[in-house]
């Protein structure tokens, strides 16, 4: 699921403070679950920024705004609106941005990562779509998205008890693969270096793109 | 009427015998996973043993331990725990002390948390006191061990004391493996990180927040049943209706089945509808605290059935707008706002107020006051703190809009404590701030 957190409120009211109309569009599906852009958060945000009472705020909550055939619910309240405050992942923002050429779009959002709820009110980063994954080798737990340093055979000297460098509340994820291969009785998957990598499959390469014909309309 | 004997203990085959008499039809769960597919809202009489050190307990096993000890040495009792104790286990400690102190050995029971205010207990202190044991209450300690000697370093926030022992005596109740496995089945709810730690203390009744499991302690019950039959057979019975009037409704369209509810409902009156790919409340367990509708991130939970009392107006014309927790201060404003400037709204617990509510209430009043239980004192374990949080980050929220925040504010009182409640109304009136 995508994590993201909603940006400070003094930012948000700068993107809008020249517009009279605003429609906050809220998203139904990850940013819910996170509490970041959820259908609650929106009605928040319209409350708490109408306080001066000089803005109008709609508040449109579809199922995602990361397919089109969800942003129609949008079309008719885009029309009325200035401007549209999409609290949206990175995704949503762009997306919208696309298909309303002609208004102004602007992020609520700070989208942080692909990560996992851990408990009610606590999100942490699992995978950072690299593209080729190794998790096989690791025992399932990701060196990439997982150590800080996205080292692939082993630790660094910063890891100390099991933690790592940077934060103290960060465990170390080559202690986390190490500890799970050898409840695995896996631990000779250690003994296999795992070669410099190609990273044209992760961002390095460029804007990402995945087809199946399989299941494209085929162009006539 | 159907209901659950769980855990395995002496008394099991007593309690199946008293309860069956009582009409019950009893299905037995030796293990936790014998309660799997049985309805949630089935009840549940838990038998555990708290596991107390037989020190504390057994006064032959005490004895025998001592038997190798020079006669000036001392012995420590340690209750380390941040809240009180349960009064069987404080009442054996003190027992126990007292027993040694009185043939002559020296005592000490060091504790983090004194049971001030249960006057039962005062007696039993100054009887300990007088035969010569001491008391310590500390904030913090460090143990370290040398040659099965134990160097004690307590530190009560000025000064420091340090003991040596060859017996020092954990006094903690010990969950045993079996407890934690229905512990987690049944998902008790706890006070604290909500983690299962070596603190039993959730394990008292008021504090398993769940409705429908009864927990029975068969230390403390010394060998009679009796002492609990009658009242259990009654709780039971009583199961078989719904909570009172209201409870909350998940609305499966809009519900993002994310499992917030089900993560934070001090009930665990929220489970998943795997038909409907949403959550459902389970009517039965439900306490209408409001916590889940509050925070649903999808909208999606709303109440069914008669709304609380008070006055819920939008606008009422007067100048502070109070949400008032109905188990605390809904109860301690009675009378004591008369003459005052303040509309209150009863809530069913504070951790049903939003933000948004909040936000709505400052567009109508100049002032907005949150009033709710002390800490601890919540019965949806920790609706108070909830909104104390939600304060907090709506008033961070109204600065950097550059809005007066003290227009906001937040108290917590008892039910008796109108007093504090009215001086912080009028503090808030009296306070002015722009509309």
């Amino acid at each position: 699921m995508i994590i993201a957190s909603q940006k400070p409120i003094d930012e948000i009211k700068e993107y809008i403070k020249d517009y009279k109309k605003i429609l906050i569009a809220a998203c139904g599906t990850c940013v819910t679950v996170c509490l970041a852009g959820g259908e609650k958060e929106a009605r928040e945000l319209a409350e708490l920024l109408s306080l001066d009472g000089d803005q109008e705020f709609r508040v449109v909550t579809p199922e995602r705004q990361c397919d089109s055939e969800f942003l129609a619910e949008f079309d008719e309240n885009v029309g009325w609106a200035d401007v549209v405050l999409s609290l949206a992942c990175g995704v949503g923002v762009q997306y919208m941005a696309e298909r309303y050429v002609k208004k102004p779009v602007v992020p609520g959002l700070n989208t942080s990562f692909m990560g996992t709820n851990r408990d009610a009110g606590y999100w942490t980063e699992m995978c950072q779509g690299c593209g080729n994954c190794v998790l096989e080798k690791t025992g399932g737990i990701c060196p990439v998205a997982r150590c800080s340093k996205s080292h692939f055979n082993g630790p660094c000297g910063g890891s100390a008890d099991g933690k790592c460098e940077i934060d103290p509340s960060t465990d170390c994820a080559w202690q986390l693969i190490y500890d799970r291969l050898k409840s695995l009785d896996q631990l000779e998957k250690l003994y296999e270096t795992i070669p410099p990598r190609d990273w044209s499959t992760s961002r390095d390469g460029g804007p990402r793109k995945i087809r199946r014909p399989d299941v494209a309309i085929e162009e006539g | 009427m159907k209901a659950v004997l769980a855990g395995k203990s002496n008394y099991s085959e007593g309690f199946k015998a008293a309860l069956t008499e009582a009409g019950l039809e009893l299905i037995m769960a030796d293990t936790a996973s014998d309660l799997k597919g049985l309805p949630e809202e089935m009840p549940v009489v838990l038998l555990y043993d708290a596991k107390i050190s037989p020190l504390v307990t057994d006064r032959a096993v005490l004895d025998r331990s001592i038997l190798g000890l020079k006669p000036h040495d001392m012995i420590v009792f340690l209750m380390d725990k941040d809240e009180e104790a349960s009064p069987y286990v404080e009442s054996r400690v003190i027992d126990a002390a007292s027993y040694l102190a009185s043939i002559k050995r020296r005592v000490t029971v060091l504790m983090r948390s004194s049971r001030a205010s249960d006057e039962r207990f005062d007696d039993r202190y100054m009887s300990a006191r007088n035969k010569g044991v001491t008391f310590i209450k500390y904030d913090d300690i460090e143990i370290s061990e040398n040659d099965e000697i134990y160097l004690i370093e307590v530190y009560d926030g000025k000064i420091s004391v340090s003991l040596e022992t060859p017996l020092l005596i954990d006094c903690g109740e010990k969950p045993t493996p079996e407890l934690e496995d229905f512990v987690k089945a049944l998902r008790l709810r706890t006070y604290g990180d909500g983690c299962i730690t070596g603190n039993r203390w959730f394990l008292n009744q008021g504090s398993t927040f769940k409705r429908n499991v009864k927990l029975i302690n068969t230390i403390a019950l010394d060998g009679d049943l009796n002492k609990v039959i009658p009242a259990l057979v009654k709780d039971i019975h009583a199961l078989s209706k719904p909570g009172q009037g209201q409870t909350a409704f998940v609305d499966s369209k809009k519900c993002a089945y994310c499992y917030t509810c089900y993560r934070v409902c001090p009930h665990s009156a929220l489970g998943p509808d795997e038909n409907a790919a949403a959550m459902k409340v389970n009517d039965l367990l439900c306490a209408a605290c409001g916590i889940c509708v509050a925070v649903c991130p999808a909208s999606a939970i709303t109440f069914k059935g008669e709304k609380v009392e008070g006055d819920r107006a939008e606008k009422s014309g007067k100048k502070l707008k109070m949400f008032c927790c109905e188990n605390s201060a809904l109860i301690a404003s009675k009378n004591a706002l008369d003459g005052l400037d303040a509309a209150v709204e009863a809530v069913p617990c504070g951790g049903d107020i939003t933000s948004e509510m909040m936000t709505k209430a400052l567009k109508d009043y100049e002032r907005v006051m949150v009033a709710v239980c002390c800490d601890d004192a919540c019965k949806h374990r920790d609706g108070n703190k909830r909104v104390i949080r939600q304060v907090e980050r709506l008033k961070e929220r109204l600065e950097k809009l550059g809005h007066d925040s003290h227009r906001l504010s937040c108290i917590q009182t008892g039910v008796t404590m109108s007093n504090i409640l009215k001086g912080a109304a009028e503090k808030a009136l009296s306070g002015g701030g722009k509309k």
